[in-house]
């Protein structure tokens, strides 16, 4: 059965690579699209030539590659950036050479705000990326911020994508658990990319560039999860001159350096609290007595002289966050997450480009009991990854990528359960795979991304020879009508052990997934369409059916060391999102509505996990309202989450020490006894955010105010009930806060 | 254009009339059981007590006056398959929890004394006919590891002295006390007392405070030897006839919580963090058919002794017999 597999595959392959006929006299046009104050490049820019209809995207390192040109010509070239001047430029097109054009671009003024003018419908007719959303720093800047600007909670705001508090940037996608989704920062995994119980992410969205999101249907050159990908692209610094930012918000104090360097360009951020009081509306009230800090700092280097074509780039990145009691009676908490990677971005001299890269991510959480009752808990996850991806490009525009990745894996749990009981777990494992896949991009009306994950060696004994086959496709039926589809099969083998039932969760301890169960897997169905009636408007609906099996679910009834710590779980979730963007040059406005279903079944079990929404409506406006003014509302409903009902209580024996008395006669106090899992629906769920902002754009200075109200009508959102009291627990109330933002 | 920004204008409107709604976490109130029983290896008597849910208006509990406790159940324990032991129902003055206005009523049996190592088991028929069932063993005992032990006070190159122990069970909870034995001259004859000793004192929120020893899956105890000394210094504060004091040892009593009992009080004390939120954690139960437990705990004693030095050094009387 193995060997047809192969077979067809070799079959497969030798058809598309004689797909590609040599084209005579057609030349190539590439080149790095950037920001021409900044140097900084520009992700997901446009770039068409509008004689023979074509074009393309920017990638995240702002190259773009347009081949089958017709040679010997001159063509105009139209390159265009939200938010830039849009430049034509007039290029000769050599035949059969690659014509290397860089182009920087200027930020259009405060007051015109200008706006893209080709749409990325024109460049990407026939891209299949359906379950992709793009977001630019720039994006970011327009949604209410709670406290702190997040990329986390930008991706909550996204149809599809659920959480299940306010004060958790923790984020749940198409039905899957959140340990079900990677999180890459520069190609390298975070395993716990929180601050504060999970309150904000640890990137600051300063040193954020572009950042792509895939809620499903992932392709071949992302694994290792379930559910989604999160890759952030960092800024690489500014190259052309020295710039300084200093940033304070109500919780912390930030400041970002960065400039050239010869042959390249730097950039250092770091970023730490101050006050912690403003959290005290997040956590109703408590004032957890921490501190956090990240720091990130980059090095890029770019020399001809050197290697033509290369891009070299060194960077760090380190978050600790401390919870420090002054009471030698409660436990401390430190969590610490250590990046390093270096990375080697090359575009040869044919139409071909490389990624090398080489990280280690280290995550390490530790409870210090000091003389509380709690016993330390540890965990630690070292990973040694090595990548190197290939991206090869043919004249009829089809393109090639293919890679392969080593990954080294240690992670070490020690914890105790709620029952008192030990876990200690100490697992290693070496991940060797490989992808490769091929995009039809080269006729006019459709479009596929064929490609496949092989698992030659994994992290679990049984994750070993496994083929993860992807298949996007997208069929223009009209200019304006687009169907899209998705299919794919993905694995995962590493897992979180926290509860379910933690809705604020101190200690999510990631583990290779132990070898008594099997490895997780799941398939993604995804079929959609996208139309575009108008240029502003876009209306995009996609269905998915997500089946997942072999996920874990944490033994809540461990009561002795002998019993397991995970069980074998499987999932099932669908639903359908609709979205409708209208973006024009004052107004943007987005609305998205989902129907989702989600399921959960254990020991033959099935529930509603925590975060099964059945409607979801986001609705989004921003203005821009010239001379340097912005403001924004956004309004989020989502039906209730399910929840666990009481029904009844016992007088439950209250423990003490039995060298001072003998409790059993009359020492009982009330116990909440609670019904079957999520059986109940909390309320529906709504709130109201507005934020204004104004930038001042002085000789040497500029100034981003920003004033951000949450929850504008106060509504009472639940969070939980207290079991013991049943006393409700809000999410955030009427929540002002502000930011300024200064810039040299 | 206008209609646009209307749409989210009107949505304010509409729901700021409906900002909170009513909601109660309540579902249909089923009735329940439990039991509750911790066998002790140091006494004969042995008591249980049996109860059944209830609801109340709204969410205070404590609004229910109405004393569960079930009567007239036949309960029976097993030790091994030959001894049976039938309980008998009592009451008592209630002294610490007062909600209910009647005594507190209890199952007992004082004939019996679990041994190390018995295996129990209860069983409870209740009026109606159900039973609640459970089986637990008493725990083996523990050794005191003397790798790890301090011998006598004070101790060389440490702050502290320290007793530790071994179990062959792991994850058992255990309940430390510390007490300082001494003889009081009193009227010519020595009478015995004992004073209890902290771990150490802290400072908390600017008042000092003595820490002492709880239950916990610690497999020792340390007490700061300050501590030691200053509460040697304590008993005869005010007293110049010094040699009226005659020192003992400090006395290490350590309760081991069978697997049962420790499974159900790392449950009950939410050992964790006071900061994660747990909404709907199981409740830890051995009683098959309802909740509650039925544990047992056993002792073990041991002793640090003091040097004869130290012990002058307070211008006390040294006693190494005990």
């Amino acid at each position: 059965m193995k060997l047809k597999k192969i077979k067809l595959l070799f079959l497969l392959l030798s058809l598309v690579l004689t797909s590609n006929i040599p084209a005579q006299n057609t030349g190539k046009l590439r080149g790095f699209l950037t920001d021409k104050r900044t140097g900084e490049a520009l992700a997901f820019g446009n770039v068409f030539i509008k004689e023979i209809d074509r074009g393309a995207s920017t990638n995240t390192e702002g190259l773009y590659f347009i081949t089958g040109i017709p040679g010997g010509k001159e063509y105009k070239v139209t390159f265009s950036y939200v938010g830039y001047k849009t430049k034509v430029l007039k290029i000769f097109i050599a035949k059969n050479k690659i014509t290397q054009v860089n182009v920087a671009l200027e930020q259009g003024s405060i007051e015109l705000g200008t706006v893209e003018k080709i749409g990325k419908k024109t460049v990407e007719k026939n891209e299949a990326n359906i379950g992709l959303q793009r977001i630019t720093a720039k994006q970011l800047e327009s949604i209410p911020q709670s406290v702190e600007p997040d990329i986390f909670r930008s991706i909550q705001t996204m149809p599809g994508v659920r959480y299940t508090g306010d004060i958790s940037a923790r984020y749940y996608v198409r039905g899957g658990a959140s340990n079900q989704n990677l999180v890459l920062l520069n190609g390298t995994p975070i395993y716990n990319p929180f601050h504060a119980f999970g309150m904000f992410s640890v990137i600051d969205p300063e040193i954020m560039n572009s950042a792509e999101f895939y809620k499903g249907g992932f392709p071949a050159q992302y694994g290792g999860r379930l559910s989604s990908i999160l890759r952030i692209q960092t800024k690489d610094g500014n190259s052309n001159k020295y710039g300084a930012k200093a940033i304070a918000s109500f919780l912390t104090a930030k400041a970002l350096l960065e400039g050239p360097i010869p042959h390249g360009s730097f950039i250092f951020s770091g970023r730490r609290t101050y006050s912690t009081r403003v959290l005290k509306k997040f956590l109703n009230g408590n004032q957890p007595p921490f501190e956090f800090y990240d720091i990130f700092g980059k090095l890029t280097y770019r020399n001809p002289g050197f290697i033509p074509g290369a891009k070299f780039s060194f960077q760090g990145f380190s978050s600790l966050d401390r919870l420090l009691n002054d009471n030698p009676l409660k436990e401390d908490f430190k969590w610490v997450n250590n990046l390093f990677a270096f990375n080697w971005f090359q575009v040869y001299s044919g139409p071909l480009y490389s990624q090398f890269t080489i990280s280690y991510s280290q995550f390490l959480g530790e409870l210090i009991p000091n003389f509380s009752k709690a016993r330390p808990k540890k965990n630690k996850v070292d990973d040694i990854s090595l990548k190197m991806d290939f991206h090869y490009l043919f004249d009829n525009k089809n393109e090639i990528e293919f890679g392969v990745q080593f990954q080294s894996l240690h992670t070490i749990l020690k914890m105790e359960n709620q029952f008192g009981i030990n876990t200690k777990i100490d697992n290693s494992g070496a991940y060797i795979g490989t992808f490769f896949k091929y995009k039809f991009l080269q006729y006019e009306n459709f479009g596929a991304d064929v490609g496949f994950r092989a698992d030659l060696k994994g992290l679990m004994d049984a994750g070993d020879f496994f083929i993860e086959p992807r298949v996007n496709l997208t069929y223009n039926v009209f200019p304006w009508f687009k169907l899209k589809g998705s299919w794919g099969v993905y694995q995962q083998e590493i897992t979180t052990v926290s509860e379910e039932s933690e809705v604020i969760s101190l200690f999510e301890p990631y583990i290779i997934i132990p070898d008594y169960l099997p490895v997780s897997r799941a398939i993604h169905y995804i079929a959609g369409f996208e139309i575009q009636p108008l240029v502003p408007l876009t209306i995009t609906t996609e269905a998915y059916y997500k089946k997942m099996n072999n996920i874990t679910a944490v033994n809540d009834n461990k009561k002795f060391l002998e019993d397991k710590d995970l069980l074998r779980a499987q999932g099932e979730a669908y639903g359908v999102e609709f979205s409708l963007n209208y973006l024009t040059r004052p107004v943007t406005f987005t609305a998205s509505y989902s129907l989702a279903w989600a399921y959960k079944e254990v020991n033959n079990w099935l529930y509603l996990p925590r975060f099964d929404a059945r409607h979801t409506i986001n609705l989004s406006l921003g203005l821009n309202l010239g001379k340097g003014w912005r403001a924004n509302a956004m309004w989020i409903f989502g039906s209730g989450l399910p929840y666990t009902q009481i029904i009844g209580y016992y007088d439950k024996l209250a423990l003490g020490d039995f060298h001072n008395q003998w409790y059993i006669y009359d020492s009982y106090l009330p116990y909440a006894i609670l019904g079957d899992r999520n059986l109940g629906r909390l309320p529906d769920y709504h709130r109201l955010d507005l934020s204004l902002a104004k930038k001042f754009d002085f000789k040497f200075v500029k100034v981003d105010l920003d004033f951000s109200i949450l929850n504008v009508y106060n509504r009472k959102n639940i969070f939980y009930f207290q079991r013991d009291t049943g006393e409700i627990v809000n999410m955030l109330p009427f929540f002002p806060s502000a930011t300024i933002k200064v810039e040299l | 254009m206008r209609k646009l920004i209307l749409i989210p204008l009107l949505l304010v409107a509409i729901l700021l009339s409906s900002c909170d709604e009513p909601f109660s976490p309540k579902g249909k109130y089923l009735e329940r059981y439990a039991l509750f029983g911790i066998m002790r290896a140091d006494t004969n008597l042995q008591v249980v007590t049996v109860t059944k849910s209830y609801d109340v208006e709204g969410l205070n509990p404590y609004a229910n006056k109405k004393d569960p406790f079930i009567k007239n159940c036949f309960i029976r324990i097993w030790r091994g398959n030959d001894e049976v032991h039938i309980l008998r129902d009592s009451a008592t003055v209630r002294n610490i929890d007062k909600r209910y206005s009647d005594s507190a009523h209890f199952y007992y049996t004082n004939n019996f004394t679990p041994q190390k190592g018995d295996e129990l088991s209860i069983e409870c028929l209740l009026p109606n006919g159900r039973r609640l069932k459970a089986t637990t063993k008493v725990i083996q005992p523990i050794e005191i590891d003397y790798s790890g032990t301090d011998l006598e006070i004070p101790v060389t190159d440490k702050k502290f002295a320290q007793v530790k122990w071994r179990s062959s069970v792991e994850d058992l909870v255990y309940s430390p006390q510390v007490e300082l034995y001494y003889d009081k001259a009193v009227n010519g004859r020595w009478e015995l007392h004992t004073v209890k000793v902290p771990m150490k004192y802290a400072v908390i929120n600017g008042h000092k405070t003595p820490i002492w020893p709880s239950p916990s899956h610690r497999n020792y105890v340390q007490i700061d030897t300050v501590v030691v000394g200053q509460i040697l210094k304590s008993i005869s504060e005010g007293d110049p006839n010094k040699s009226h004091y005659r020192i003992r040892a400090l006395i290490f009593s350590i309760y081991i919580y069978d697997r049962n009992l420790s499974a159900f009080y790392s449950s009950s004390k939410k050992i964790g963090d006071e900061f994660s939120v747990r909404v709907d954690e199981r409740d830890f139960t051995n009683i098959d058919g309802g909740f509650g437990v039925f544990g047992s705990y056993t002792e073990k004693k041991t002793a640090i002794l003091f040097t004869e030095k130290y012990i002058r050094s307070f211008g006390y009387v040294p006693l190494k017999t005990f």
